[in-house]
C-alpha cells in the first residue's frame, strides 16, 4: 500500500475510533452555546469532521471514472 | 368534525397529492424499459441521489422513536444515532462505488445478482436474496403502521388509523406503480427536503414557546440532569450499536438499488460528503425536543413519549400547524416504503422470476411483472399493517443485525480475491445462525451483558468467512468469474489514475 493510501485509510477509519469517546463519557460541561452538553457537541464536531474528510477524499483520492460519461 | 381538524386533514391530503404529482410527472418518461423502470435508467444525478438515499434511510423512527428515546434516556442519543449513521457513509465509497462500477460494466440490477455473479455461484445469490427478502419485507410491511398513528394523532382520532394506513399506501403505490425508481427518487427529493425543513421548523416553533434553548436546558439541568449526560448508555451498548448501524445500513437492498442507479461517481461522492451534515440537521432538533419535552409533559411512560413532538406542537399551535410540520414523518415513511417496494419487485423479477419461470421476457413484460409485484406487495403491506402478527414485529427487531451479518461477505466479495463462494455462504449462514440462537432464546441474552447480538453475530460471520475461504478451493468456473471481476476492479483502483 502506498504511503498516501495508508494515510487516507487512517483518515477514513479514524472517525470509527473517535466515535467511542470513553474518556469524556458523562462530560456535560462546558455547555456549548449554553444548551449543548460537551459530549453532544463533540459528536457534532465529529460529524463535521466526517463532512470534511469525505469531501476531501472525494475531491483528491476517489479513482477516476473509467466510463466515458 | 371541527374546523381545525379539517384543516389538518387538508394539509395532509395536499401533501400526499403533491408527492403523487411529482412522482407521476417525473417517472413516466423512464418507465418503458426494464432498466428505466427499475433503475431510473442509471441516471440519478448527485442531488437526487443524495436526497433519495437520505430519505430512504431515515424512517419514521427518527421522528417518533428517537425523540421518544431522548425523552427517557437523554440527548446522548445523538452519537448513538447520528454519528453511527454518518459512519455508514464511508461504505457509500467502500461498497457503493465498487457496486456501481460492476453494475455498470456487467449490467447488474440487484445485489444478489451482483454478488452471485462475482463467484459464479447460485448459492451465494440465493443466500443473500433470502436474507434480504426476509428482513426487507418484514421491515416494509410495518412502516405504514406509523402513518396510521400519525394521521390519527394529528386529527385527534377523527381519522382512524386504518384509513391513514390505506391512504398512504394508495398514494405510494400509485407513483411507484406508474414511474418506478425515477418516480420514487424524485418524490424523495421532495420528501427529503420536507423532512429537513419540517424538523428545523418544529424545533424553532417549539423552542421559543418554552423560553429558548438555554432556558430549556437550564430547566432540564434542574429537574432531570441525567438527560443531558450519557449515564443511561454503557460503552458496550455504544460500540454494539455503532456496529449494527454502520454495518447494517450500507447493505440495505434499497441502497444497492440506488448505488446501481447512480449516473456517475459524482452522485456517490456528493451523497457520502454531505450525509453526516444531514444527520446533524435531523437529529439535533428531534433529540433536544424529546429531552426538553419533559418540561411540558413530564411522566410519560413507554411508547407514549414517541409522540412527544406532535404533542408539543399540539400544545402550542393549531392542528394544521402540527400537520404541516409532521408531514416530515409521512415523508420518512413514504420514502422508505416506496424504495423497498421497487427494490423487492426488482429482486423478485431478476433473481426469482427470470431465473425459475421465464428466462427471457420482453422489456414490457418485465415492467408489467414488476408492477404486478408492487401491487401485490402493497396489498400485503396493507393487510399486515392493519393487523401485524407478532412474528413480523420480531423479525423487524432483528433486521439491522440481520443485515449487518452480510457485510463481511459483501466486503470480501468486493475486496478479497482469495475469498470463496463457500466462505461467503458459510459466513452468512453462521452469522444468521448466531442471531437465531439469541432471538429464540436458545442462548440466553444475559451472557452478553450489555453487548448486543450484532457483536458475536458479525464476528462469527467474519471468522467463518476467513477460515472457510482459506480451507476451500474454488472450482474453475468460480475462479474465472472472481478473477474477471477483480481484474476489472484492479484496472481502476491500481491504475496510475487511481
Amino acid at each position: 500500500m502506498k504511503g498516501k493510501d495508508f494515510l487516507w485509510g487512517i483518515a477514513l477509519f479514524l472517525p470509527f475510533v473517535l466515535y467511542v469517546d470513553f474518556w469524556q463519557w458523562d462530560t456535560i460541561y462546558p455547555m456549548v452555546f449554553g444548551w449543548i452538553p460537551w459530549h453532544v457537541f463533540y459528536q457534532i464536531l465529529l460529524n463535521v469532521a466526517m463532512v470534511v474528510i469525505f469531501g476531501l477524499f472525494s475531491l483528491y483520492r476517489w479513482p477516476k471514472n473509467p466510463f466515458k460519461d | 368534525m371541527s374546523g381545525p381538524v379539517m384543516g389538518a386533514m387538508a394539509v395532509i391530503l395536499a401533501y400526499l397529492c403533491f408527492t403523487l404529482l411529482i412522482g407521476v410527472i417525473t417517472g413516466r418518461q423512464t418507465s418503458k424499459s426494464s432498466e428505466g423502470y427499475f433503475l431510473a435508467a442509471r441516471d440519478l444525478g448527485p442531488w437526487v441521489m443524495f436526497f433519495t438515499l437520505f430519505a430512504t434511510n431515515i424512517s419514521a423512527f427518527a421522528y417518533m422513536g428517537a425523540p421518544g428515546g431522548a425523552y427517557h434516556l437523554g440527548v446522548g442519543f445523538f452519537g448513538y444515532l447520528a454519528t453511527t449513521t454518518s459512519l455508514a457513509a464511508v461504505f457509500f465509497y467502500l461498497i457503493g462505488y465498487r457496486t456501481w462500477l460492476l453494475g455498470r460494466q456487467y449490467q447488474y440490477m440487484t445485489a444478489p445478482q451482483l454478488f452471485g455473479d462475482i463467484y459464479g455461484s447460485g448459492a451465494v445469490k440465493n443466500v443473500i436474496l433470502f436474507v434480504l427478502i426476509i428482513f426487507t419485507v418484514a421491515y416494509m410491511v410495518v412502516q405504514p403502521i406509523g402513518a396510521g398513528y400519525v394521521i390519527s394523532g394529528l386529527t385527534g382520532g377523527a381519522v382512524p388509523s386504518w384509513v391513514g394506513v390505506v391512504a398512504v399506501l394508495v398514494f405510494i403505490t400509485i407513483y411507484v406503480f406508474i414511474g418506478g425508481l425515477k418516480a420514487t427518487a424524485y418524490a424523495d427529493l421532495l420528501q427529503g427536503s420536507v423532512m429537513m425543513i419540517c424538523v428545523v421548523a418544529a424545533f424553532l416553533l417549539i423552542i421559543f414557546k418554552i423560553g429558548g434553548p438555554v432556558t430549556a436546558a437550564n430547566n432540564l439541568l434542574a429537574t432531570y440532569p441525567e438527560l443531558l449526560g450519557r449515564g443511561n448508555f454503557s460503552l458496550p451498548q455504544w460500540i454494539s450499536f455503532g456496529m449494527v448501524i454502520a454495518l447494517g445500513v450500507p447493505v440495505f437492498p434499497q441502497l444497492f438499488t440506488k448505488y446501481l442507479a447512480a449516473k456517475n461517481p459524482d452522485s456517490l461522492k456528493t451523497t457520502m460528503s454531505f450525509y453526516p451534515f444531514a444527520m446533524i440537521l435531523i437529529y439535533v432538533p428531534v433529540l433536544f425536543l424529546g429531552a426538553f419535552g419533559h418540561g411540558v409533559f413530564p411522566g410519560l411512560e413507554g411508547k407514549q413519549s414517541d409522540s412527544i413532538i406532535p404533542m408539543l406542537l399540539g400544545n402550542f399551535y393549531a392542528p394544521w400547524v402540527g400537520a404541516a410540520v409532521m408531514a416530515a414523518v409521512l415523508a420518512a415513511i413514504m420514502s422508505t416504503t416506496a424504495a423497498q417496494l421497487i427494490t423487492i419487485s426488482t429482486m423478485y423479477l431478476k433473481d426469482i422470476h427470470m431465473v425459475y419461470f421465464d428466462k427471457n421476457p420482453s422489456e414490457q413484460k418485465q415492467v408489467f411483472i414488476g408492477r404486478v409485484v408492487i401491487f401485490s406487495l402493497a396489498i400485503l403491506c396493507c393487510v399486515i399493517a392493519l393487523n401485524p402478527p407478532g412474528a413480523i414485529l420480531a423479525i423487524v427487531t432483528w433486521a439491522f443485525t440481520g443485515y449487518a451479518v452480510l457485510t463481511p461477505g459483501i466486503m470480501a466479495a468486493l475486496y478479497w480475491r482469495g475469498s470463496t463462494a463457500a466462505g461467503v455462504v458459510s459466513s452468512i449462514l453462521a452469522g444468521e445462525a448466531v442471531l437465531v440462537l439469541f432471538a429464540f432464546g436458545i442462548v440466553p441474552m444475559s451472557i452478553l451483558g450489555t453487548w448486543q447480538v450484532a457483536v458475536p453475530a458479525v464476528l462469527t460471520a467474519a471468522i467463518v468467512l476467513v477460515v472457510v475461504s482459506c480451507l476451500t478451493k474454488p472450482n474453475e468456473k468460480e475462479k474465472i468469474s472472481v478473477d474477471q471481476k477483480h481484474d476489472f476492479l484492479d484496472t481502476i483502483f491500481k491504475s496510475e489514475n487511481a
